[in-house]
């Protein structure tokens, strides 16, 4: 198994650091305890 | 997303987050604006996510599908202003739902940009999760 292993169903999200539009790190565990819905766009059309 | 925009009081407590892969962070605020959304819109330059996923790339051909491109003129008819594309356009995109301990409960890979799931689905899907 190795870093970058394709997550399935009932895996744990990997905590990514991402980036809002203010450069302001955004982490999914900041959310714990809230479900998330995630929409993995393609482009910015 | 404008599916999910325009019924987001029916998804509960759910947080819903636009991911980008977008390495220009001036759209994502343009984009929230022009979208009308107050949720999070976050970019993942490095497409980490998406491959931890399983989001790949698809085909010249089925991304630009007869179905894709009925899909944007759709969405030039009801006045969405498209802008010139610098990003992959080979980019699949996923949908997710996240329980409340962190762990992915469902999971769409779209294998085209015209076939992503309703928002029927997904509103039933966050049910399965109940409410707080």
């Amino acid at each position: 198994m190795t870093h970058d292993h394709v997550i399935g169903e009932g895996d744990v999200l990997p905590d990514i650091a991402l980036v809002d539009h203010e450069g302001t790190r955004f982490r999914f565990s900041d959310h714990l305890g809230r479900p998330l819905l995630l929409v993995l766009h393609r482009h910015l059309a | 997303m404008l599916a999910v925009r325009d019924r987001v009081d029916q998804l509960g407590d759910v947080l819903p987050i636009v991911i980008t892969f977008t390495n220009d962070r001036t759209r994502l605020a343009a984009y929230c604006a022009h979208l009308g959304i107050d949720f999070p819109v976050v970019a993942d330059v490095d497409r980490v996510l998406y491959r931890r996923c399983g989001a790949g790339r698809g085909s010249l051909r089925r991304v630009w599908s007869p179905g894709t491109l009925m899909m944007y003129a759709r969405l030039l008819r009801r006045g969405r202003r498209l802008h010139t594309l610098t990003e992959d356009t080979r980019q699949l995109g996923a949908d997710a739902v996240i329980d409340r301990d962190g762990r992915l409960h469902r999971l769409w890979l779209p294998p085209g940009p015209d076939a992503r799931p309703h928002v029927d689905e997904i509103i039933a899907v966050v049910h399965e999760l109940g409410s707080r």
